[in-house]
């Protein structure tokens, strides 16, 4: 089956859309099982004059996997072999198409997993993490994707392959590569590494009557020197429709709620724990409860981890936004937030990593409400216009991709866009992998082929 | 554009509108884990079910091909957040596919007219004892080594006394795992209950024909169970049935399967049986564990007597699926193979030789994996757990 590109139309409807809202329309897909069959295909693609696009799970939520009209997607789902772990040197060479819970859960038998943790862990593969530098709850203390890759091995637009890694080439190319949502090629091994599982962990969720006060412990916690492993907000609303499908025991009453972790050797865990249940009854807190054992605090991560999925309880449509504002300014922005939903009547609701002021609003809907993909466009730029002007970044971890790409001059002038538009054709000269992507129209940026229909920012 | 109207109208608009696309269940979907394909995932099927029916999409030939190996093991509805019913989206597309003739589906229909004939099935059942003999049984049929002549029920109940129960003993349950009820009859028993056999009367129950989409030879069987003038309680001791009887019985009888059952006397049964010094993997079936709900009771049950390990894959599909694996031959043996694999990495990072069984409570799963090439013994829970009573104090026996 491999080897061959498909083209049946019911395919290509499929990988044409990824968890977004966008849709494209490509010519074919083909699934490789090795890096000489990317190869293939990439010089094949070039060959005929085709732009290409690789795609993991799609699970990206920026349209990053959505392909250009009369592309071919590379579909690396099938090269998903772990290679090799040295445990010694906490490091593993895997497939891109690896799911990143399925290295976790492999590497558990030496006590080590990798620690960037998405919550679409169970799905997304660690192709896509590298591709959109992904981050999860634990990456507060672990740091994000870019801190975990120790080399890339990655086929170029050209259809050649390289190693990108600190110690064998001239230049340390693995970070203009991280993050490139697959514009500079595709990757088709990465070596990870791979971090110790915590000898002790303390989960704490934690109850508020308001979300500026839980955003104030937030800051607090912080500012006293604790380092949690994560620290994640949730509103009222969203917290609701998540205890309706987990039953993990969440606050119902509070109208925020925090998610506090803290892990480590056993007596620093029950003095952070100690000091954290210390601040946030300081601030307010009306409830405080730790998890008791293990079935509790996976109940407790399910919950946060599928919270995006437990709003097809409420509307059948969602529009999620990936911000970052200055961790100060929280309370104040996510009221400009609740504002500008309220002016466009739409619900929202929030879920967050409170911890880096990373903000998911989340605006719910149903598209086949006549206008409604209007006023969702406009409170979505206005959510971001508001949280650039906190003095925030465009996207946290989802990524720029097609959603975002317009929005890329509200934040960099002419001569950085120029930059990166130098670097993309440094790896890709002629603009044909996953064109039309993140560097928006105009910034001399000459991809390859039409952008796709439906891409509607 | 309204390519096919008419088409999979029976489908709610609700249920396919509460999928958001997220692709959180994609990793619990069996034929998406073996192929890496968007078309042969639950979100893929939902998009192309969803897009046939507004006459986005034609239905085409891959689209045919892609809900025929849908496994309908429903890995995928408790995986869901956004709680897609997916039964309730797929049932009505799978008979609908089948509500007319199909020359593919010959051979499937033929199966599913022997296993509701008991007679053909017991004609059938020697001729494979015969063939297995010869070693002439075709890869396609997985069947059990079967014993002849079959083991025979006592004629009178044990128990007499105690509380009334009817052991449902089905169709190929019954003609090529007779053992299964014997032991189920000596756990009951020991317990104080008084086992009924539903026996050939009743038959099979029409899990099988619903599983593959033929509904309407599933509701004739339910009618006649229906009607039946039984025991209130139906205890049940193949996992697929079991959850087919339930809904199918639903406030008429009550409908338990066996590991149900005997998890409420968990504590006499702490009393009757005893230890013993062997290791039970434990392949939990689909209709138990995802469309059930029992998971944890088979596994407290079998730590009474066991020690007990579990496989890390979340319950995923070993293929069977009814009669999917007759129909569908090569995606159930990729499924399959994924499954032996995840046996394998257990049986030797547990170390080969301490893995005495793997315990699964289902007839299809039973025989499908048994032909898979294991080295270890593939038994019902019930008879580990029948084989481990103390003779000795048993609560019942007269
Ligand atoms: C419910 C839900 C929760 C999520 N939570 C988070 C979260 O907490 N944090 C977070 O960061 N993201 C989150 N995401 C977004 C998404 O899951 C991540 O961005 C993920 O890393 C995407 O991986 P994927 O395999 O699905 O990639 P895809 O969606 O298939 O692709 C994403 C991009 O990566 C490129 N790409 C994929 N594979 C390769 C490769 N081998 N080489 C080069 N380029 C490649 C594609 O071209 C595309 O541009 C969430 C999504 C959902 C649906
Ligand atoms: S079925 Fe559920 S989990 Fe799967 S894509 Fe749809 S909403 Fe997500
Ligand atoms: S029922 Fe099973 S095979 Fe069918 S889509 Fe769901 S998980 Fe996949």
């Amino acid at each position: 089956m491999s080897g061959v590109v498909h083209t049946s139309t019911a395919e290509l409807f499929l990988v044409g859309q990824d968890a977004s809202n966008m849709m494209g329309n490509p010519a074919g897909v083909c699934y490789p099982t090795s890096t000489a069959e990317v190869q293939e295909a990439v010089r094949w693609a070039r060959s005929k004059g085709m732009a290409f696009i690789a795609r993991g799970a799609g699970t990206g939520l920026a349209g990053g996997a959505i392909p250009t009209a009369g592309s071919l997607v590379i579909c690396l789902t099938k090269m998903n072999n772990i290679r090799s772990v040295d445990v010694h040197r906490r490091a593993a060479w895997v497939e891109p198409g690896v799911l990143n819970a399925d290295l976790s859960r492999h590497t558990s038998r030496h006590g080590l997993h990798f620690a960037p943790d998405p919550s679409s862990q169970q799905s997304c593969t660690i192709g896509g993490n590298v591709a959109n530098n992904s981050g999860g709850p634990h990456c507060l203390s672990e740091g994000v994707t870019s801190a975990h890759i120790l080399a890339l091995e990655v086929v170029l637009p050209s259809g050649e392959v390289c190693i990108l890694d600190a110690e064998n080439s001239l230049f340390d190319l693995r970070g203009a590569f991280i993050g490139s949502e697959g514009m500079f090629g595709i990757a088709t091994a990465i070596e990870v590494r791979l971090v110790q599982n915590p000898p002790h962990v303390s989960t704490m969720v934690v109850g508020f009557a308001s979300v500026h006060e839980g955003a104030m412990a937030v800051s607090a916690i912080i500012a006293s020197g604790i380092i949690p492993s994560a620290l994640e907000m949730m509103d009222a609303p969203i917290t609701r429709a998540v205890e309706e499908y987990v039953h993990a025991g969440f606050p119902l009453d509070a109208a925020a709620m925090l998610i506090v972790e803290i892990d480590g050797l056993e007596h620093s865990v029950s003095d952070g724990t100690r000091q954290v249940k210390d601040i946030v009854l300081r601030f307010g807190a009306t409830s405080f409860k730790v998890a008791q054992s293990a079935a509790e605090r996976a109940l407790i991560w399910k919950g946060r981890k599928t919270a995006f999925g437990a709003i097809a309880r409420i509307q059948p449509n969602y529009y999620l936004h990936d911000t970052v504002v200055p961790r100060k300014k929280l309370a104040e922005v996510l009221s400009q937030v609740s504002a500008i939903a309220t002016e466009e009547q739409l619900q929202v609701m929030n879920v967050f990593h409170a911890g880096d002021g990373n903000l998911h609003p989340i605006l719910m809907f149903d598209k086949r409400v006549e206008g409604v993909m209007d006023r969702v466009h406009r409170a979505g730029s206005e959510i971001v216009r508001v949280s650039l002007e906190a003095g925030g970044v465009l996207s946290g971890e989802h990524g720029i991709g097609l959603e975002k790409r317009d929005f890329m001059r509200w934040m960099f002038t002419e001569n950085d866009l120029l930059f990166q538009q130098k670097l993309r054709a440094a790896f890709d000269p002629e603009g044909i992998s996953n064109p039309h992507k993140v560097l928006p129209r105009g910034s001399g940026c000459a991809d390859a082929s039409s952008i796709p229909p439906g891409s509607w920012m | 554009m309204n390519k096919t109207q008419g088409i999979f109208q029976l489908v709610n608009e609700e249920d396919l509108n509460t999928c958001v696309n997220c692709g959180l269940c994609l990793p619990h979907c069996p034929t998406y884990r073996v192929t890496g394909e968007d078309i042969y995932s639950p979100r893929g099927r939902i998009n192309l079910i969803r897009s046939v029916k507004h006459g986005d999409l034609e239905l085409t030939k891959e689209i045919v091909q892609a809900l025929d190996t849908c496994i309908q093991c429903m890995g995928c509805e408790p995986a869901c957040p956004s709680g897609v019913q997916y039964h309730s989206i797929i049932s009505p597309v799978k008979a609908e596919m089948h509500s007319g003739w199909r020359w593919r589906d010959a051979p499937l229909r033929c199966g599913l007219y022997v296993v509701t004939h008991m007679r053909c099935l017991r004609l059938f059942t020697r001729v494979i004892s015969i063939a297995q003999k010869l070693k002439i049984v075709p890869k396609q049929i997985s069947v059990p080594k079967i014993d002849f002549p079959r083991p025979r029920f006592n004629k009178k109940p044990q128990v007499r006394s105690g509380k009334e129960v009817l052991l449902f003993t089905g169709c190929v349950m019954d003609a090529w795992y007779r053992n299964i009820h014997l032991d189920t009859i000596t756990l009951l028993e020991a317990l104080g209950y008084s086992v009924k056999i539903s026996g050939d009367e009743y038959g099979c129950c029409g899990a099988l024909h619903e599983h593959a989409g033929f509904n309407k030879s599933a509701l004739k069987m339910q009618r006649k169970m229906q009607q039946s003038e039984s025991v209130s309680t139906i205890v049940v001791n193949s996992a697929g049935c079991s959850a087919s009887l339930k809904n199918a019985l639903a406030g008429s009888r009550v409908v338990l399967d066996i590991n149900e059952l005997l998890y409420r006397h968990i504590t006499d049964l702490q009393h009757l049986l005893v230890r013993r010094n062997e290791t039970v993997l434990i392949q939990e079936p689909c209709h138990l564990r995802h469309v059930q709900g029992i998971s944890k009771e088979v596994k407290e049950l079998l730590e009474i007597s066991f020690t007990v390990t579990q496989m890390e894959d979340d319950g995923l599909c070993c293929g069977a699926g009814g009669s999917f694996s007759f129909s569908q031959p090569a995606m159930a043996t990729a499924v399959r193979g994924r499954k032996l694999d995840e046996v394998n990495r257990v049986i030797i990072s547990v170390a080969p030789e301490t893995i005495s069984f793997i315990a699964s409570a289902n007839p299809g799963c039973l025989s499908f994996l048994a032909g898979g090439k294991i080295d270890v013994a593939i038994v019902h829970p019930v008879t580990l757990l029948a084989q481990s009573l103390s003779s000795l104090n048993a609560i019942g026996v007269i």
